[in-house]
């Protein structure tokens, strides 16, 4: 009974496996590529504020390359299952990485040798893939009834996709004519629409989904969802034109408002973890349980920096509890997980039944990836914290070698899947 | 013979296709809802008083989850039909056959109807939102030895390919077998494995 009809009709909806994979296994390369150069430019971190050069592609590797990357390999897988709408040209789905992958390496390249042209260039072709990612999603989330919470998640990220992708732009052409008059608060609001609306809301909308189904637990009430992205959306809003027209008290209200939308989140999302029935979640969720603490974590020290209180450095360590901290650490625990998932139903063996990925791969490597990413991440901080250069490498070295666990479980994944794809032909 | 639903949804039942002239009682609650009062006690008082021929069809402004599940806990089979936005008929019939037990509750999930079909627990989990439809077949699975006919087979209709329930089943022993896939929904058989 498996055999025959275990994938009947899923197979219409999951997509051909090389879609989402080749956007997780650029996404893992980047996460790689990323602490190598981080570890090349460590000593420039602690001094680095929102100018060109090598920290700003270390933060576009991270940003874009993996965080990015992995949502829109995720998005297009769990969208399609999630609305039963199939994206129905698939070559799209591939247009998308044409134009995207290829521009973020010469974006992230020409950031860091400071190529104007090239940036400009890099820029257009990510952008190009951005847009056409953003028409997919919205084409699939049109017109969709029910999942109101997630479905505001999905489009609120896309309108701050939109914004973040021209500041994007405008900064790059300022950059080189400084036609603008305050580039820094236009900076400001390119990485709050980038970290905290494209991709914190997206990470958020999916965690309603995807959190439930990892710990087989029921869904939190819609409500919940709901006020989240209701007071995530107003603080950020109330961010944006306070940066722009220089109130600091309305920057303040934002975080605060934001402060009670990512409690919402939290608390929905402990909800989930204790009404679960799969008791041992495993390595994923240490990591995903950890970038809940960090996020709020974040949202508190945002307020502090608002309100004027940053010692020296608390930007970088803010940007660096956002971005590793919490976005790379909850990618990271999902990727634990989707991955499997995914070469599990993509590869089933004998009579159709999906085979254990313990069977394809040495899980021990996605240790090495969960230990050397949180050593990355706390040395990472800590070298900050003090300004301590070789900390920071030394967590470089961790993250880096944390990444390579990953890339070689998912090259392992990738070459079972060839070979059975292969047998089946 | 019952009027056929204005909205596309699962096929009819025979017992209701077959229905004769005179074999239902009919029970409008929308007045007595109107007047804010509770039917519950109107409803079970003709339950009772029911031959195990006897239809009962209720029309309600709404579409009853509770009052379907107790009375599928109760042995009896039930098919609703939205006759407009609000205006829902449900029809009742004793199941013929074993005694049922009565159904399972989950509290932690939302409601959602139940039906007995020859002798087998149909779920309908279509008004539920991801991923609550799969942790309803996975809980019923947990108590299913209970309350399972065919060794433990259920059916549960659902909006969405459940592809994200098939490694769990696998899991289980457990699979599923898709037995209808149209506009109206997916309607999954889950059974146990069979021993080897």
């Amino acid at each position: 009974m498996i055999g025959a009809n275990f994938l009947s009709g899923a197979g219409g909806r999951l997509l051909p496996p090389s879609i989402p994979f080749r956007y997780f296994t650029a996404g893992v390369i980047f996460y790689a590529v990323f602490w190598a150069a981080l570890f090349v430019s460590a000593d420039e971190l602690t001094s680095y504020t929102m100018g060109g050069g090598p920290i700003l592609s270390v933060i576009h590797m991270a940003t874009l390359g993996v965080l990015s990357m992995t949502v829109i390999g995720a998005s297009l897988q769990l969208l399609s299952v999630a609305t039963r709408k199939a994206f129905k040209g698939f070559w799209l789905c591939r247009l998308v990485s044409w134009f995207y992958i290829p521009g973020i390496f010469l974006l992230t390249y020409a950031m860091y040798i400071s190529w104007y042209s090239g940036m400009l260039m890099g820029a257009g072709l990510t952008g190009g893939g951005l847009l056409i990612f953003c028409g997919l999603i919205i084409h699939n989330i049109w017109g969709v009834t029910g999942m109101a919470a997630i479905m505001a998640h999905c489009w609120a990220a896309m309108l701050s996709l939109m914004g973040l992708l021209s500041l994007g732009i405008l900064l790059i052409v300022n950059a080189e004519h400084g036609f603008m008059p305050d580039h820094f608060a236009l900076a400001t609001s390119h990485f709050i629409l980038a970290v905290f609306g494209f991709m914190t809301l997206l990470a958020m909308g999916f965690s309603y989904i995807l959190i439930p189904m990892f710990a087989l637990s029921p869904g939190p009430p819609e409500g919940l969802g709901r006020w989240s992205v209701g007071c995530n959306i107003t603080g950020l809003i109330g961010i944006l034109i306070g940066v722009n027209i220089y109130l600091d008290w309305l920057v303040i209200a934002g975080i605060g408002v934001i402060f009670f939308g990512v409690g919402l989140y939290i608390y929905a999302m402990s909800r989930v973890y204790k009404a679960r029935m799969r008791k041992r979640l495993g390595l994923p969720f240490i990591l995903i349980r950890i970038s809940w603490v960090i996020l709020l974590i974040s949202a508190i020290w945002g307020a502090v920096g608002a309100a004027g209180y940053w010692p020296d450095r608390g930007h970088t360590l803010f940007a660096a509890a956002a971005i590793i901290g919490w976005l790379l650490t909850f990618l990271m625990g999902v990727l634990q997980r989707i991955i499997p998932f995914l070469a599990s139903m993509h590869s089933s063996g004998h009579g159709g039944v999906p085979l254990l990925t313990s069977a394809m791969a040495d899980e021990r490597l996605l240790t090495v990836n969960v230990l050397g990413h949180l050593g990355g991440l706390s040395a990472v901080i800590l070298g900050i914290m003090f300004d301590w250069d070789m900390v920071i490498r030394a967590g470089a070295v961790m993250g880096f070698a944390g990444a390579m666990g990953l890339l070689i479980y998912l090259m392992y994944i990738i070459r079972h899947l060839a070979s059975f794809r292969g047998e089946k032909a | 013979m019952a009027e056929k639903p204005k909205i596309k949804q699962a096929a009819m039942p025979d017992w209701l296709c077959g229905a004769q002239p005179g074999q239902t009682i009919d029970l409008d609650v929308r007045p007595i809802l109107a007047a804010g009062n509770d039917p519950l006690a109107e409803i079970l008082s003709q339950v009772k008083e029911m031959s195990p021929e006897t239809i009962l069809s209720i029309e309600a402004p709404f579409d009853p989850v509770p009052l379907r599940r107790l009375l599928a806990g109760k042995g009896y089979d039930n098919y609703a039909i939205q006759r407009s936005d609000q205006h829902w008929q449900i029809y009742f019939k004793r199941h013929v056959g074993q005694k049922l037990p009565d159904f399972p509750s989950f509290p932690d999930l939302p409601d959602f109807p139940v039906a007995w079909r020859d002798g087998i627990l149909e779920m309908d989990l279509r008004k539920l939102m991801p991923p609550d439809p799969m942790i309803a077949v996975l809980k019923m699975i947990e108590v299913t030895s209970d309350y399972g006919g065919e060794g433990g087979a259920f059916t549960v209709w659902l909006n969405r390919d459940p592809i994200y329930l098939y490694p769990e089943l696998i899991g289980r022993q457990w699979h599923a077998q898709i037995i209808h896939d149209e506009d109206d929904g997916l309607l999954v058989k889950i059974a146990k494995d069979e021993p080897i």
